[in-house]
């Protein structure tokens, strides 16, 4: 194992961040057997050092490439009771405000792997939720970067990564930054085929992506395998639903988009998805005039 | 099953410190003498035991005291014996030995006091589990449960054993509440994922499906969802539910298959739990009863998972179900019906060729295969009839005659095959495409009668039956009959023999469409016959009041003269006598009127033609469609001519026009107007009639008498003698033109434009046609004259996109325009281009079909006898070359292709002499045509023939004669025939 670097430095050295208050953290460097594991007083970071010690003039400090995970003490910060019922409210926006005000303390630290990953990715999904798409590519960054230094520790578990990418693509979509978000297309693979297995995230964001580029029959194949093979997973199977109800919509076949709707509104009720579906209802003749009003014109061109 | 109950050490615990305040202390491991020490000292030594858990040396004591103390009537002696009996009981519990502790706990509730009266009758309760008495159960719990001082812990623990006990007495409804009780106050994970278990099959069992999923929504994430026997009790509910059909039941049913998990996922996590439970087993410090607990629990698991391997493979099933229940016609949801339907093919379907091995096992191994295969099967067949309801009709297509292909190369039949084509077939039938379903005539000619097997015989007669509307729709009227024919007459297994006990519902639809087909063949008596057959075999069938119809229209057609047509005349009137709702009846009006024009006044009828007239005028007033009506209505007009009553041809049609209103054909009708008017030399009037004909109907483009009055109207200007009155008509058009431009009438403008270009002559023509098809890009300001000439030029052009846009927008919007031809000429045009010679046959027959043997459609045959050439189907090619040598409106335009055609074709049957004939025919008789390409031809199969006959000098010869021929090699040909004669020096040379 690589030796940990633990650098002691003088006092009245110059550095940032003096005066924060330190924040109480369990650190856990390395990995396997060799790991090892402190609680300490973390003051900062600087000069590419996470620093630790009594106090500012006396400290120590970690490479960051060292430390495979910190565990933050977040309960007087953020109230995982109040966020679960601010969550059954769908009050997100107030849960965004609980969540960046808990964080606050450690933004300092927000880029290292710690316990702060599930609210990060919290906030990279609601921040997409509301609409505000920029910010919840901040968020979905900062756990997902795909120019990260291989040689650092991941900055959270496989399946919030994974998570993180996705937001991260819906979000550049939603930005129209197609180059952007091709480019993660590429790198994640999500472009290519979709195997039955595929995981739901990764067939729910391609057919977002076929989607956007109006190939609908070939973005409801995937959207429908999500419905169908990955429906223990709420996370993408109801977005998916709503997604196969608009593409339904988009290839005319208005009964079957109705009907998914009216399932979505029976199975979820009082979830977004079923405002979605109920929006998208109440668009339907709309958009089966449309739809009738294209054919004619097709018909007409042939 | 039995559960911990919260709550009952701390009562023990009370108990004991009662016991300490007369107790003295215990010492060393050994069992002391209880005979020689005081009641104090054994029950110090108790307690010290019960502190200690060693729960088998605190029997003997506690006996000790219970012996000591109950022949005792002091108060505290009674209550001492009432605890030590209680305490006893317990640690009989904690050792396993219910029966024991039940009889200690009887002999409390038969004794005074009993301040632990609720904690006795629980412990009651608790012990039928072990007798599996659940109805004691209910009984001492409830107990309990009335009791107003009941403990929040009373209440969790007598809840959770009354809802057991209604769970175990499959007493489901009665067993909800009680568990959600214990589920909401259970502090042990243990015991609330058994509870949410519990409810959930409660659930199910009792069909309380909204608040099923309402609940598996709440404990998805907890391990509820891996118990087998809940998954197995949510399939086998699905199961039920998806049998009962309906809506509302199949929506139950997919939430349900949607929850079931597969095998392996559940056989593993039961595994981890088992080693989990075997770990605590075999851990230090359990009292027997947990240990007892815990082995039970390792049983039950064991049971699970046994059920489980014995069950088939559910998965493919289930996913089969989920895909039938999404792509159910009362849920539509065809795309998720076909990606189930497609892993479920992907995971079992196995290829023909690989098929061979699995028919000879015979073993246990080859039976679940066979299932695997046969839910592959249905799960491909599924996929594509998914992709049908989807409109992805080429990859339901590709997927269909893969599995066709890959069946016939393996020289046998496959499960599905029939299925797939009654589904293709069918399909194509529906979207009018008639070339391919006669293009799946050979894998249905493929497929065994299969006597012994009635479902697979009725599938064959359906496909034969399909293959013949297809023939019938493209008016290949004699393979239509023949398709028919199959089972009309008896239909025959492979040796020949007939069927006897095959009933072909659609038999009697089959019959009278044979008769259709050869009535369309003009065979007529055949006809007859089927007409007839239908009507004594099907007196109440669909079609009865049409047979009678057909029936007097053969009779018609039959009758060499006017007296023989009296059969069919009372045909008619019988229909209209007896079938008043009949949608024929206006043409049998009709068709009476036709044959009652054609009679001479007699003395028993008189007036002829006035009963000809009431029958068209009946025609009209009955007709359910404009199209119904403009016949009688035209015949009635034709009629009025041979009598020239012009008056009457006016109020004929103003009634036809008052009856249709803008349905009608109008302009048709101001066309007749006109005539008449023209005959009464008001050509002014009928100049007018013409004028306001075409203004007022003239921007409707389905107004097809427009085109008409516009190519009758170009007549009467040209025919106009007096110079200043054509000039002013001429001007007046102009004027139309400008005022449509400024009214924005695109059609009519279009239509002036086209009257305009016809008056001024060729080029003006030809240039309005270059204008058409390089400015209008939005067809639906076309109209049958425009379109006539763009279908041209794009022939002429050689453009195969524009051919078929515009014909394919022309017959679809104007099929009844006398013009349409153009337009088939313009799709036959590009079909050869793009070498799809059976699309090629069907738009002939269609054409043919609306116009007959006119001069404007010999083209249509050459073109079929050209499609037949290329299909290898050399006799039919000849037969339809013939057919233009002997239809004389087609002879004089197309002899020299015919000739020349019928000469190659000859030669590829190897008839070389015959051929030879033909082609000598061809540069005698037809040099003329096409600038002498066809005799250059001829002279070059002429030489053919004779090389195959072995007479290579004659060939020679010919082929010099060619070269020789002063009419092919002027000046004038000469471009046309080079590569010909480029061939023939060739040859010489060689």
């Amino acid at each position: 194992m690589k030796k940990v670097l633990l650098s002691l430095v003088l006092s009245g050295a110059a550095w940032a961040g003096a005066g924060a208050a330190p924040v109480k953290a369990i650190v856990v460097l390395g990995s396997g057997v060799n790991s090892s594991q402190q609680t300490v007083d973390l003051r900062g970071y600087s000069n590419g050092q996470v620093w630790y010690g009594p106090s500012d003039v006396s400290r120590f400090g970690f490479h960051p490439r060292d430390i495979t995970r910190i565990t933050f003490d977040t309960r007087e910060d953020i109230d995982e009771k109040l966020v679960e019922e601010l969550r059954v409210k769908r009050s997100y926006n107030e849960i965004i405000a609980h969540l960046e005000e808990g964080l606050a303390p450690f933004k300092e630290y927000d880029f290292l792997p710690s316990n702060l990953s599930s609210y990060q990715y919290m906030l990279a999904e609601l921040y997409y939720k509301v609409g505000q798409y920029e910010k919840s590519l901040v968020y979905s960054r900062m756990l997902a970067n795909p120019d990260r230094d291989p040689a650092w520790p991941a900055r959270c578990d496989e399946k919030i990564e994974r998570g993180a990418y996705a937001y991260q693509g819906l979000a550049l979509m939603e930005l129209k930054r197609t180059e952007e978000a091709e480019a993660l297309f590429a790198l994640r693979g999500w472009t290519k085929d979709m195997s039955d297995d595929a995981l739901a995230e990764d067939l729910y964001i391609t057919a977002k992506f076929l989607t956007m580029k109006e190939d609908y029959a070939a973005a409801i194949e995937l959207a429908a395998k999500v419905v169908v093979f990955s429906s223990d997973d709420p996370q993408w199977l109801r977005p998916a639903e709503v997604l196969c109800a608009q593409l339904y919509a988009n290839l005319g076949l208005f009964d079957s988009s109705e009907e998914v709707i009216r399932e979505i509104l029976l199975m979820y009720p009082n979830t977004d998805e079923a405002d979605e579906a109920d929006r998208l209802m109440a668009e339907m003749d709309a958009l089966r005039d449309a739809w009738n009003i294209m054919m004619e014109e097709k018909e007409s061109k042939n | 099953m039995r559960f911990f109950q919260r709550g009952c050490i701390r009562s023990v615990s009370f108990f004991v410190v009662a016991l300490f305040v007369f107790c003295g202390t215990a010492n060393g491991q050994k069992a002391p003498n209880f005979d020689t020490m005081s009641v104090t000292e054994i029950y110090e030594y108790a307690r010290q035991m019960l502190e200690r858990r060693d729960y088998a040396r605190a029997v003997e004591p506690l006996q000790a005291v219970i012996d000591e103390l109950k022949a005792l009537t002091g108060d505290n002696e009674k209550q001492t014996t009432q605890e030590c009996r209680l305490e006893l009981a317990r640690v009989y519990y904690q050792l396993g030995q219910t029966d024991e502790g039940v009889a200690l706990v009887e002999e409390y509730m038969e004794n005074d006091p009993r301040p632990n009266e609720r904690l006795a009758l629980r412990m009651m309760a608790q012990a039928f589990f072990e007798t599996e008495d659940w109805d004691k159960i209910i009984e001492y719990a409830s107990r309990i449960r009335s009791d107003p001082e009941m403990t929040p812990d009373d209440e969790y623990n007598m809840n959770l054993l009354i809802g057991q006990a209604y769970f175990l007495k499959e007493m489901w409804e009665e067993s909800i509440d009680p568990l959600l009780y214990a589920e909401r106050n259970a502090d042990d994970d243990r015991v609330r994922q058994k509870c949410q278990i519990m409810v959930a099959r409660a659930l199910v069992e009792t069909e309380n499906w909204s608040n099923l999923f309402a609940w598996v929504r709440r404990v998805e994430s907890s391990d509820c969802r891996y118990d087998i026997t809940l998954n197995i009790t949510m399939m086998l509910g699905a199961e039920g539910l998806y049998a009962s059909g309906g809506k509302d039941n199949l929506l139950n049913a997919l939430y349900l298959y949607r929850m079931v998990l597969p095998r392996e996922e559940l056989i593993s996590f039961s595994e981890k739990k088992k080693a989990e439970l075997q770990r605590k087993i075999n851990g230090v410090e359990l009292q027997p009863f947990e240990i007892k607990e815990y082995e039970r629990e390792v049983e039950n698991l064991d049971a699970s998972i046994e059920q489980l391997n014995n069950m088939d493979p559910y998965e493919d099933h289930v996913d089969l179900s989920i895909g039938e229940i999404y792509a159910s016609e009362e849920i539509k949801r065809y795309w998720e019906g076909y990606v189930a339907f497609k892993r479920v093919f992907d995971r079992c379907y196995i290829p023909a060729d690989e098929r061979e091995e699995f028919d000879e096992e015979e073993d246990e191994a080859a039976e679940a295969k066979e299932l695997k295969i046969k839910i592959g099967e249905a799960g491909g067949y599924y996929a594509a009839a998914a992709l049908y309801n989807l409109n992805e009709f080429d990859r339901a297509e590709q997927r269909i005659m893969d599995y066709l292909n890959e069946w016939n190369n393996a020289g046998r039949e496959g499960m599905f095959q029939r299925e797939y084509l009654l589904l293709m077939i069918g399909n194509n039938l529906n979207r009018s495409n008639f070339g391919a379903v006669i293009s799946l005539r050979k894998y249905i000619e493929g497929l065994e009668i299969s006597a012994a097997d009635p479902n697979k015989r009725m599938a064959k007669a359906n496909l034969y039956y399909m293959l013949g509307l297809a023939y019938l729709q493209t008016q290949q009227n004699a393979e239509a009959c023949e398709q028919f024919g199959v089972f009309v007459d008896g239909l025959c297994d492979e040796s020949g023999y007939v069927v006897e006990d095959f009933d072909f519902p659609n038999r009697s639809y089959a019959l009278y469409y044979r008769g259709m087909g050869y009535m369309l063949q003009g065979k007529f008596a055949e006809a007859l016959s089927d007409f007839e057959q239908y009507l004594d075999e099907y007196e109440e069938g669909d079609l009865v009041d049409e047979a009678i119809f057909r029936k007097g229209v053969c009779q018609y057609a039959l009758s060499e003269t006017v007296e023989d047509t009296k059969g069919a005349e009372e045909t008619f009137t019988y229909l209209i006598d007896n079938y008043e709702q009949s949608s024929v009846r206006s043409e049998a009006y009709s068709m009476r009127g036709d044959i009652r024009v054609a009679k001479e006044p007699t003395e028993k009828g008189p007036h002829p033609l006035d009963l000809a007239q009431e029958d068209y005028d009946a025609a009209i007033k009955t007709s359910n469609t404009p199209l119904q009506a403009l016949y009688p209505a035209k015949r009635s007009a034709e009629a009025y001519q041979l009598e020239s009553k012009w008056d009457e041809i006016i109020a004929r049609m103003e009634q036809y026009k008052a009856k249709w209103g803008v349905q009608a054909d109008l302009a048709e009708a101001q066309y007749w107007i006109g005539q008449a008017y023209l005959r009464q030399d008001e050509v002014e009037k009928a100049f007018n009639a013409y004028m306001g004909a075409i203004a007022d109907y003239g921007n409707f483009p389905g107004q097809l008498g427009v085109d008409k009055i516009i190519m009758e109207m170009v007549g009467l200007v040209e025919s106009q003698k007096d110079a200043s009155t054509r000039n002013s008509w001429i001007q007046l058009v102009r004027l139309k033109l400008d005022d449509a431009r400024s009214a924005n009438m695109e059609v009519l403008a279009l239509r002036w434009q086209l009257t305009r270009a016809l008056l001024q002559g060729e080029e003006s023509l030809k240039s309005f046609s270059d204008l058409l098809v390089s400015t209008v890009n939005d067809l639906t300001v076309t109209s049958p004259g425009p379109l006539y000439l763009m279908c041209d030029a794009a022939v002429e052009a050689g453009d195969l996109e524009k051919m078929t846009n515009y014909a394919n927008y022309f017959i679809s919007n104007f099929e009844e325009s006398d013009l349409v031809w153009h337009a088939y000429r313009a799709r036959v045009t590009a079909q050869m281009e793009l070498k799809q010679y059976e699309d090629v046959l069907v738009s002939v027959g269609a054409v043919q079909n609306l116009f007959g043997p006119v001069p404007e459609v010999g083209w249509s045959q050459i073109s079929k006898a050209n499609a037949l050439d290329q299909l290898g189907r050399s006799q039919e090619a000849e037969e339809a070359f013939k057919t233009i040598s002997s239809v004389p409106q087609w002879r004089n335009e197309y002899m020299g292709e015919a000739y020349c055609g019928i000469g190659r074709t000859l030669f590829q049957q190897g008839e070389f002499a015959q051929a030879l004939g033909w082609y000598k025919r061809t540069y005698m008789q037809c040099k003329a045509y096409d600038n002498g390409i066809w005799a250059a031809m001829a002279y070059l199969g002429a030489a053919d023939c004779l090389v195959e006959q072995g007479e290579s000098a004659q060939a020679q010869s010919i082929l010099q004669e060619m070269m020789a021929d002063q009419y092919l090699n002027s000046e004038e040909r000469a471009p046309f025939i080079a590569e010909y004669i480029q061939k023939a020096e060739q040859r010489l040379q060689k």
